[in-house]
């Protein structure tokens, strides 16, 4: 791989009217797999668009492979793109799809027809290949796109919400598809509005709030600053009480709350010690366990506390 | 969804949805509030047990969302300014005898009579003014019923806004009345307020006395029943057709294709084969035969007037037809 | 493009360059286009109707091929207007009005000789034929009443005086015998000898009335197909044509009434046919004097000029505006529109396709569907006019049919154009405007249909339908020569009303000229929509 990034963004902004979608976002992104993190409407797509030459930044400038987009067609060779949209050629046929696509990069028919057969199988669709797309399951029509953005081998793979409206059996399958594709030393991007979801794919990480880019780098990095945090555990049990007394006195719990009989609420500053202990005192204790949440643990309450810090 | 219902009016944002003010045409650019996973949309249809507004009032709401649209914008079907300026240019084209009355009325030199014999009040002026050729049924009145009925069911189909309106208390019977009715009243302002417009013209402009409204007043109203079943068809068609289309436009073109092409083609045939049997395939034949019998023109066709009569019947018997059962298999959800 | 490097089926290497990649691009465009509108109901309903259209026009053409062709009356002279027994044709031969029952041949004709004008000399003397008008009084030997009205031997009321001041006028005709044996008369045709007053204000003529003698009526029949063309095309002459039923010549005109024959052509030579020969000797105008070859044999004439002009008006009506402005409308408007509008645009433009490639490519496609759609119908028309059409060298009609489903593309591609760019321009309401712009084209072409020459000239139905004059005269040179007799010669074969000479040759009269710059025209047509569509195109985002 040459020296130019894949993704170079330089204090990129789109605004539709008056509503900012992307705000001053400055990235440079190459190998691997990155996870975008972001709510709905924090400028995700807003991105992905702007990378693909759909829409043209109305300020900064952004390069793939070294080259703009918007002003010419040819890094498209290399990049596969997966887009939000669920519209597909209902009436077309996978094979027939993705083969279309992979003629658009200049294949012989006979090559896209191989390429596509391929690609499919890839994403576990061998057995329907030749069934109408409008037939499938919203997780076959994912891995459908899947499949068209990698027929032609693509140095970079843009994934938009890849798992949206997923079961997990699809889920599952995307995931691995993606981190083959990691491993194989593609550049790959994915979205999600759901932490534990790129968890799953990636350790790193962009997250995006109200088009603005808020923080960026590993995930356990960000994690780690997260769990100095104040945190909440929730614990329900057989007594509630009963349990509380054997934490109170342990170091990294600061509060306890009772929220009934049998639930409880623990609060603490730094939740991976918290968690190593927890098992231990649990175990010692000899109440019965119903369930342990952490509520504190998602992208929202993330969010608030980066976007609380900046 | 809330489990209560408020009290109160309707704002205009629930009326805009309810009923799909804009036709669907921001789709674009609207954002679709995605579900999040874990949790099934559902889509209870309860019954409504407080007090309704009167029956009127619900389909008057239907009729005029196609009609007010057309003034003003907002909280009614959005017409393009475009389509505006085609069905402005419509309106003067169709008052241009007026014009021109006004003026020979006003030109003292005219000493032939030519402006007044070319534009005045006579049995040809009286027909072609409502069912003339060219430019009324060539350029005029299938391009008006084209822009007005394109999309009247067909985006109420495309967009899911049947289900809107049938998901609350409306008949299907009401709301297809009046979908016909929006569409036929505004074809009426045009073609047969101008009509009327036009022979009052005469009258005021010239200083006409009562025996000149005695003379023509029977050719006035030969004319204007022929205009009325000139609404009634166009309007039938047009919107049979809209019912029977996925996009307005599909519906639009698919209406001038058949006033048109089915004209000419008959036109062709007679000219060719001698015989103009053929034109009771064309709708714009089977009116002009009937409206010159009303106004007391000599017949331009050969076949017997009973038969372009039965045909018009049928077109819009069958025309209505398809309409109702179209409508009656609208579907509750959106296709 | 990385990867490993893969055979074709028959293991050979797969040669990359620009070109090939671009050409497979395109084809698998082409392809997906196609796919798409095979997809579409409207497709096929298009067709459906298209095709309906076209059998129903050979079932016409069929049926009147197996009638043949009836002789008719082209000049209508077969017809007793007036009722006295005598057809137009005898009528004219013997130079008697057939709005006259009084007039017929043999009865006699009035030719005058003097008048009493208004207001000259109130009274004339002589042994003549009168026509009195107004109120007169005659003096002198009465000989008989011509017409009109019986002897009226009755004394005349005394409100009629011998001045003629207070005459009840009335228009009816009237007689009487004054007190002085003077004849008062009014409205009256009479033969007498004698002096003729008439009143202030009134006219009357006299003259002489031919030689009465007996002529049997002819049958009806007689006149029709009575008076065929006299051509000799050897015969290098321009002065042709012979006036078989005589009623150029007016063979049997009375003596006393100069037989002044016609000569409309002003070749000065009354009661011929000018037939004006081009530089390449064929013939390219017919001038008959008035009458002459006016009724020729149909069932030999027609045949040939009423199977083109089926042909003619087929390609025009059926196919250049039907079909050609139609298909378009509902094929061709949302080849991108309708991509952007459900939202699958994206996944072909994030492939390495310029944007104006991609139109091309669209528009191709389509353009093979619609376009072998209609090359396949102008095929199956040109195999029945062909088959059934009457003798003679029928080769040519494929040229013909040919050149229609030629002229019928390339409107389809120059509507195709303007209606894609017109659903880039506004994705929202370019339906509009295409169908606005669909009526303008239509009615330009019914205008061009009626001979206008400059109004419709930018409307791409003008010169599709002066395209398909051209192709016509360049397969059928003999076509001006055919029209030209169902003009002169009152052939109803619709022949000289659909087809015209191609009207813009820059005075050269030449169709090859007539179609390339109507395709010129066309090409532009095509091009520039393109171009506009792309710039625009260009610079819209994908949203």
């Amino acid at each position: 791989m040459n020296s130019t990034p894949a993704i170079a963004l330089d204090h990129v902004s789109k605004w539709y009217g008056q509503v900012i979608g992307v705000n001053d976002v400055s990235l440079a992104i190459d190998g691997g797999v990155t996870g975008i993190l972001g709510m709905n409407g924090a400028g995700k797509s807003t991105l992905f668009k702007l990378l693909m030459g759909r829409l043209r930044p109305s300020n900064g400038s952004v390069k793939l492979f070294g080259t703009d987009p918007w002003e010419t067609t040819s890094p498209y060779r290399r990049v596969g793109y997966v887009s939000e949209s669920e519209k597909m050629y209902d009436w077309m046929t996978s094979l027939d799809f993705v083969s279309t696509l992979a003629r658009l990069h200049g294949m012989t028919r006979y090559e896209a027809e191989k390429r596509a057969e391929q690609a499919l199988s890839f994403v576990d669709l061998e057995g329907v290949l030749n069934k109408e797309i409008g037939k499938y399951s919203k997780g076959m029509r994912q891995r459908v796109k899947i499949a068209a953005a990698l027929v032609h081998d693509p140095d970079l793979l843009i994934l938009d919400e890849p798992l949206h409206g997923c079961d997990p059996l699809a889920r599952t399958s995307i995931m691995n598809v993606i981190r083959e594709m990691g491993s194989k030393g593609k550049t790959v991007l994915v979205s999600s509005h759901i932490l534990e979801e790129i968890e799953r794919i990636t350790e790193q990480i962009v997250i995006l709030h109200s088009g603005k880019l808020v923080a960026l780098g590993n995930l356990h990095a960000i994690r780690a600053m997260l769990d100095k945090h104040p945190h909440r555990i929730l614990i329900r049990c057989a007594d509630s009480r009963a349990l509380a007394s054997t934490f109170i006195d342990q170091q990294p719990v600061y509060g306890v709350r009772f929220i009934d009989s049998e639930s409880l609420e623990i609060m603490t500053k730094d939740l991976s010690e918290a968690h190593q202990l927890l098992p231990t005192l649990i175990l010692k204790s000899g109440i019965q366990i119903y369930s342990i949440e952490n509520p504190d643990d998602n992208l929202e309450s993330l969010l608030a506390y980066l976007v609380g810090d900046a | 969804m809330s489990d209560t219902i408020e009290e109160g009016g309707l704002g205009e944002a629930d009326i805009e949805a309810a009923y799909g003010s804009g036709d669907g045409d921001l789709d674009t650019s609207a954002t679709v509030a995605s579900t999040p996973k874990g949790q099934i949309f559902e889509q209870i249809y309860r019954p409504w047990n407080g007090p309704l507004g009167p029956r009127w009032v619900r389909n008057y709401a239907i009729y005029r969302h196609h009609v007010y649209g057309i003034i003003s914008g907002s909280g009614h079907r959005r017409y393009h300014p475009f389509v505006r300026l085609a069905l402005l240019v419509v309106i003067l084209g169709s008052m241009t005898p007026i014009l021109m009355l006004l003026l020979s009325s006003m030109v003292s030199g005219d000493a032939t009579g030519f402006l007044n014999r070319m534009w005045g009040v006579n049995r040809y002026n009286l027909w072609g003014n409502v069912l003339g050729y060219f430019p009324r049924n060539l350029c005029m009145w299938p391009l008006l019923t084209a822009l007005v009925v394109g999309g009247l069911v067909s985006d109420d189909r495309k967009n899911g806004t049947s289900a809107l309106y049938f998901s609350r208390p409306i008949s299907r019977l009401d709301y297809a009345s009046m979908k016909w009715l929006s569409a036929a009243s505004v074809l009426a302002t045009v073609i047969i307020l101008t009509y009327m417009m036009y022979y009052s013209a005469a009258i005021v402009f010239k200083g006409e006395g009562w025996s000149f409204i005695a003379d023509t007043i029977p050719i006035f109203i030969g004319g204007l029943v022929a205009g009325i079943f000139l609404v009634f068809t166009y309007t039938s068609i047009g919107i049979a057709l809209s019912s029977i289309s996925t996009s307005r436009f599909t519906a639009s073109v698919s209406f001038l294709g058949l006033i048109l092409g089915s004209k000419i083609v008959a036109w062709l045939v007679e000219i060719q084969f001698e015989t103009t049997y053929i034109y009771l395939l064309s709708p714009y034949d089977c009116l002009a035969h009937l409206g010159q019998w009303l106004v007391g023109l000599p017949s331009n066709y050969d076949h017997p007037l009973i038969m372009s009569v039965v045909s018009l019947l049928a077109m819009n018997a069958a025309s209505l037809s398809i309409f109702a059962s179209r409508v009656s298999s609208l579907e509750v959800t959106r296709e | 493009m990385s990867g490993s490097e893969i055979n074709d089926s028959e293991g050979r290497r797969l040669s990359t360059t620009v070109w090939t990649a671009l050409d497979r691009k395109a084809g698998a465009v082409i392809e997906l286009t196609i796919k798409q509108l095979r997809n579409k109901t409207s497709t096929w309903t298009v067709f459906g109707v298209s095709t309906l259209l076209l059998l129903l026009l050979s079932a016409f053409y069929v049926d009147s091929v197996r009638d043949g062709f009836e002789s008719i009356d082209n000049d209508g002279d077969s017809v007793d207007y007036d009722g006295d027994g005598y057809p137009l044709g005898q009528e004219r031969k013997y130079g008697s009005s057939d709005f006259n029952p009084d007039e017929y041949p043999g009865s006699g004709l009035f030719i005058p000789e003097g008048e009493i004008y208004y207001n000259g000399p109130r009274s004339h003397t002589g042994n003549h034929s009168w026509d009195a008008d107004g109120p007169s009084l005659f003096s002198g030997s009465w000989d008989n009443i011509l017409d009109y009205y019986p002897e009226g031997d009755e004394p005349c009321p005394e409100i009629i005086d011998e001045l003629l001041e207070n005459t009840p006028y009335g228009w009816s005709p009237y007689s009487c015998v004054m007190a002085n044996g003077d004849r008062y008369l009014q409205f009256l045709r009479f033969d007498g000898n004698g002096t003729l007053t008439v009143a202030q204000g009134w006219y009357a003529i006299f003259g002489v009335v031919t030689e009465r003698f007996q002529v049997l009526p002819d049958p009806p029949e007689a006149y029709i197909d009575e008076d065929g063309i006299d051509w000799d095309p050897n015969n290098p002459s321009s002065s042709q044509g012979f006036d078989d039923d005589g009623d150029c010549t007016r063979s049997e005109y009375p003596e006393q009434v100069a037989a002044d024959n016609d000569d409309s052509n002003r070749n000065r030579i009354p009661c011929d046919v000018l037939w004006t020969r081009g530089a390449d000797g064929s013939v390219i105008q017919i001038q008959p004097d008035m009458l002459v070859d006016e009724d020729p044999v149909d069932s030999e004439l027609m045949g040939e000029s009423s199977h083109r002009s089926f042909i003619i008006i087929t390609g025009k009506i059926a196919f250049a505006m039907i079909i050609g402005i139609f298909l378009p409308l509902f094929l061709a408007l949302g080849l991108i529109r309708d991509e952007s509008e459900n939202g699958t645009l994206h996944y072909l433009l994030s492939k390495p396709i310029h944007r104006g490639e991609f139109i091309v490519y669209r528009l191709s496609g389509y353009l093979i569907f619609a376009g072998g759609f209609v090359l396949l119908m102008s095929l199956l028309m040109a195999l029945v006019t062909v088959f059934l059409g009457p003798e003679g060298n029928r080769l040519a009609d494929f040229n013909v049919w040919f050149g229609i489903g030629a002229v019928t593309v390339l409107s389809l591609a120059a509507y195709g154009s303007i209606f894609n760019a017109m659903g880039l321009m506004s994705p929202k309401y370019g339906v509009y405007l295409a169908l606005i712009y669909g009526v303008y084209e239509f009615a330009m072409a019914v205008m061009t249909l009626f001979g206008a020459e400059l109004v419709p000239v930018i409307s791409v139905s003008h010169w599709s339908l002066q395209m398909i004059d051209a192709v016509v005269l360049v397969a059928w040179p003999d076509t001006i020569m055919l029209s030209q007799m169902s003009t002169a010669f009152n052939i109803d074969s619709g022949l000289g009303f659909f087809w015209r000479p191609p009207l813009h040759t820059f005075g050269t009269g030449s169709p090859a000229f007539a179609i390339g710059l109507s395709i010129t025209v066309l090409l532009a047509f095509i091009s520039l929509p393109i171009l506009v569509g792309q710039s625009i195109f260009k610079r819209r985002e994908i949203d």
